[in-house]
């Protein structure tokens, strides 16, 4: 299997934390402000598309409100593969952490 | 509040209609929400940046993009530069033009930057600017919209709600004498609530108190922190103690903060309490600025809307002083930089950009021409397989390593320019102040950085368009001669025509603006004028008649001071002091109502108007009648006679006061008009009256001399034999003309050389493109030359090709220089903005300049020998 990007890994880390109603936005903020990188929202599309081609994510098509300007949100949501790719990719990094942590910067 | 529709737009465009729905509607979730935290402006910024986002995606979280590491990317920046470095090394006169083209543009660049910068760009010592709202007094009959306020009416609009504090602060001067000889100090006297409008905060001691500014409270003063520096090295100690401001003891109670040491605050040494009376506060003399703090959720509009009302009250209940009357609030950048000074800038700023556009376009030009002669290099590096990128990226190199020098030559310059600038315009604010310093540095870098990519792109484009193999089977120096080349660079300098055309229309008029200005005729003799100016001490000299008595004194020691012909006292310096217009009573001509009749006074002495060089039209001047205990006497200026009196004749006899309370004096004499202070108005009425009868404290003496800056030495030494403790500044008018005119001349120095520095890149422009077309055509012309043609025909071909690039150029610069003119009007004194014979002269000179830069190479190109030529390839 394919690793993650460390983007991939950080945009699925913000669905798990987001939850059911994982949208555009609720992500793009989770990043923002947890991770504290400072994103497009195109960028978090973008890594979206690539993860549900993957089989990592699901998206749905919810219904249209006027906040939005009549438009529609896209759910998306993490599938079992994704789940797996970020287990594995997290233990990786422990993994490569382990015993050297107090030399880290 | 909606989102940018461009912005969607595009998103829509590049991510199609059914991918972008999700996108936008995130989006407009996340507008809202800014909108309703952050404000519109923010909000909107935010939009834009999503919209880029989506335009060009950030790469950095993409994975697996087979991207160089930076390391790589790195490595090849520095072999590009080195190349380009030693490709410039290897074309000296090639690098040296392109850099001092640029180091020109982006000198100008950096000066005027460096103005903007400090007049707009700083901070204010203003906590919240946005909430302040200066009030300025408009006088219709005068055209004047940014005057002060009389102190009652500042009592009136302190009613203003939508303002909740209004302030004002009165320009004062105060001659220190606890400290060593007298000296003027410059002082703001303010209402103690400044602090709440300004949000002023005092680095030591306490700030004023609203009882500090009650009538009768104890005198205190707190200290500017440049003074405070100086004066007293910095010492906390001083605070508690007395300081002697005009003979009164006030108490340093502390010392004002850094920040205000800015504009004009800078000259300001002390600040003290303004006390207004209910009692005896004038309507007539407009010396206060005042401004306000915004109540919580009032608007400058509402207080705008507030003034005007009140104004207009004040206008019903005193017809007198306030016909065509009014105020008006504008905002604090409004208030701190003058509309002309706004115009001003805009204008430089606008003038520079066009310098750079040349500057860029030239070195197109050049680097065209340059890039035709390297065709077949740059095939060769093709052919041997460096991609369209590489080739390109080096060539920018090459562009970025003559911009940079072009930056740092350019800073040189700027040091240079500001340093003359600064000699020029001696003592005004803005020049003396400026100096390169780091952030205009980081301005001209960011310029020399942002250049390559309007000047470097499109050639290295055109120079990798073609396919290697074109390059290798044709000749190499045939590259860049295609015609669309040829079209661009046509293009390039048809603009730089344009351009400089309606570069030196501006500096035209701008020049002749202030020649205009300085030669106005003042009414006066000024080049024979020096000027003492004092102060009358109260706490020496405390009746009127002891003041009458120091400045006769002070007057009979000038007239004997060795060089000095005439001295005479006054109020003030004419064509130079504003005038203060008061409303004019005449005997037996009461004002109807809804009219109003102002005039300025003048206190003159004996041989006031002998010394000055001002002829008396009608009646006498004042002469030893009119002493203190003589018959009350004026005399009236010209306009004074003509407006108010019924003219030159009609005015002897009649009698007339400026002051409600004091007695009717009887007109002896008419005087000759002098100048306005603000030339560019009419004469103002002056009545004058005699110092003898109306002692001044704030007194000048003006002595007439053949050589005015000669005897201010002597002039000096007599004051201080005199008296010691009076502060004296002596100078000769010249001096204060030429301060009046500092900013000007320097201004008009800049459009000068910016308009110079124009015409000479686009005539510099013009000859490498001709020059570069004869060295094309060499071939063609030889051939034309071998089947016939004279020297002059191939003459005529290549002034006819010039001369159509020339004659466009005009034609577009000719549209745009009177657009531009039209802007300018405001500005202008003298000189109308359409004046056709700057603009014959303009072009003539643009012409000329421009058929020379064709001239030289078309002579070139009949010197061709034909032999020669066809075998040169």
């Amino acid at each position: 299997m394919s690793t993650l990007g460390e983007f991939e890994q950080l945009v699925l880390l913000a669905l798990v934390r987001v939850g059911d109603e994982a949208y555009g936005v609720p992500v793009h903020d989770e990043i923002a402000s947890r991770a504290r990188r400072s994103v497009s929202l195109a960028a978090v599309y973008k890594t979206l598309e690539r993860l549900e081609a993957k089989g990592y994510v699901s998206s749905r098509i919810g219904e249209p409100t006027a906040e939005r300007g009549g438009r529609r949100r896209k759910y998306f949501a993490l599938e079992a593969p994704g789940r797996l790719a970020l287990r594995e990719s997290l233990a990786m990094l422990r993994r490569m952490t382990v015993g050297i942590e107090g030399e880290l910067p | 509040v909606r989102p940018p529709l461009l912005a969607i737009r595009l998103i829509v465009w590049r991510l199609g209609a059914d991918a972008a729905e999700f996108v936008l509607g995130d989006l407009a979730e996340g507008f809202a929400a800014r909108g309703r935290e952050q404000g519109a402006w923010r909000a909107r910024a935010w939009y834009w940046r999503q919209a880029l986002g989506v335009l060009m995606p950030d790469r950095s979280v993409l994975p697996r993009q087979p991207a160089p590491g930076p390391g790589v990317a790195m490595a090849s920046l520095i072999r590009n530069l080195k190349l380009a470095g030693r490709t410039a090394l290897r074309q000296p006169l090639f690098t040296a033009t392109v850099t001092l083209t640029l180091a020109l543009a982006i000198g100008a660049n950096a000066v005027i930057f460096g103005m903007v910068d400090m007049l707009l760009l700083r901070p204010l010592p203003i906590a919240e600017p946005d909430r302040v709202g200066w009030v300025f007094g408009v006088d219709q009959s005068r055209g004047a919209d940014r005057g002060g306020l009389p102190p009652a009416d500042y009592l009136d609009l302190r009613a203003i709600r939508a303002f909740s504090h209004v302030a004002a602060i009165a320009r004062a001067g105060y001659t220190l004498t606890s400290r060593g000889d007298a000296r003027r100090l410059e002082a703001y006297q303010i209402t103690p609530n400044l602090f709440d409008v300004w949000g002023l905060a005092v680095v030591r001691g306490r700030r004023f108190v609203p009882a500090d500014g009650e009538p009768g409270a104890a005198p205190v003063a707190l200290l500017a922190h440049q003074f405070w520096l100086h004066e007293y090295g910095g010492d906390p100690g001083v605070v508690g103690q007395p300081i002697a401001l005009s003979g009164t003891p006030h108490e340093v109670i502390g010392v004002l903060g850094p920040d205000l040491n800015f504009g004009n605050l800078a000259a300001i040494h002390v600040w003290t309490p303004l006390v207004i009376g209910r009692a005896g506060a004038s309507r007539a003399d407009p010396r206060l600025s005042v401004m306000g703090l915004l109540a919580p959720g009032a608007t400058l509009e509402q207080a705008d809307a507030e003034v005007k009302a009140i104004a207009a009250r004040i206008r019903e209940e005193h017809p007198a002083t306030h016909t065509a009357w009014s105020a008006r609030v504008v905002s604090t950048r409004e208030g701190m930089t003058g509309a002309d000074t706004w115009l001003i800038l805009t204008l430089l700023a606008v003038t520079v950009v066009m310098v750079l556009l040349i500057a860029c376009a030239n070195v197109t030009n050049i680097l065209l021409a340059g890039l035709a002669a390297r065709g077949r290099e740059l095939a060769v590096r093709a052919a041997l397989g460096a991609s369209r990128r590489q080739i390109v990226a080096q060539l920018l190199a090459e562009a970025l390593v003559l911009a940079a020098a072009g930056g740092l030559l350019g800073l040189a310059f700027s040091h240079g320019a500001i340093k003359a600038l600064g000699a020029l315009a001696e003592g005004n604010f803005v020049f003396d102040t400026l100096a390169v310093d780091y952030r205009m540095v980081l301005f001209a870098m960011t310029l020399a950085f942002i250049a390559p990519a309007m000047f470097a792109l499109i050639p290295a484009m055109q120079s990798t368009r073609r396919q290697a193999s074109t390059g290798l089977n044709a000749l190499g120096t045939r590259i860049a001669g295609t015609g669309r080349a040829r079209r661009l660079r046509g293009t390039l300098v048809v603009a730089q025509i344009a351009l400089a055309m309606a570069l030196m229309v501006v500096s035209t008029l701008a020049l002749r603006t202030a020649i205009a200005l300085m030669e106005v005729d003042l009414g006066v003799a000024s080049d024979r004028i020096a000027t003492v100016r004092f102060e009358v001490p109260v706490w020496k000299y405390a009746s009127d008649d002891e003041v009458r008595r120091m400045v006769e004194g002070a007057v009979d020691r000038l007239r004997a001071v060795p060089g000095v012909a005439t001295a005479a006292a006054a109020s003030a310096v004419p064509a130079i002091d504003a005038d203060i217009l008061r409303p004019l009573d005449v005997e037996g001509q009461p004002l109807e109502r809804g009219q109003s009749r102002l005039a300025g006074l003048t206190v003159a002495g004996s041989g006031y108007f002998e010394t000055l060089g001002i002829s008396i039209v009608a009646g006498r001047a004042f002469d030893g009648r009119d002493g203190h205990d003589g018959r009350r006497v004026a005399i009236v200026s010209r306009t004074a006679a003509d407006r108010h009196l019924g003219g030159v004749t009609a005015a002897l006899g009649r009698r007339v006061r400026l002051d409600a309370s004091a007695a009717l004096a009887t007109v002896v004499g008419v005087a000759a008009d002098i100048v306005n202070p603000d030339v560019d108005q009419d004469p103002n009425p002056i009545v004058y009256l005699p110092f003898a009868q109306q002692p001044q404290r704030d007194a000048v003496v003006l002595a007439a001399s053949d050589a005015p800056a000669v005897v201010t030495g002597g002039m000096r030494d007599a004051m201080r034999a005199l008296d010691p403790d009076v502060a004296v500044a002596v100078e000769t008018f010249d001096a204060m003309l030429g301060r009046e005119f500092a900013a000007t001349r320097a201004l008009v120095a800049l459009f000068a050389a910016f308009g110079g520095v124009a015409l000479a890149l686009a005539a510099s422009g013009l000859y490498g493109v001709i020059a570069f077309v004869v060295a094309q055509r060499t071939r063609e012309i030889g051939v034309r030359v071998a089947l016939g043609a004279r020297p002059a025909d191939v003459r005529r071909l290549m002034l006819g090709q010039g001369g159509s690039l020339i004659a466009a150029g005009l034609g577009i610069g000719l549209a745009g220089s009177l657009a531009l003119a039209q802007v300018t009007r405001g500005i202008l004194f003298g000189v109308r903005a359409s004046d056709p014979s700057t603009y014959l002269a303009v072009a003539l000179l643009v012409g000329i300049t421009a058929m020379v830069a064709v001239y030289v190479p078309a002579r070139r190109a009949m010197r061709i020998d034909p032999m020669q030529a066809l075998t040169a390839e």
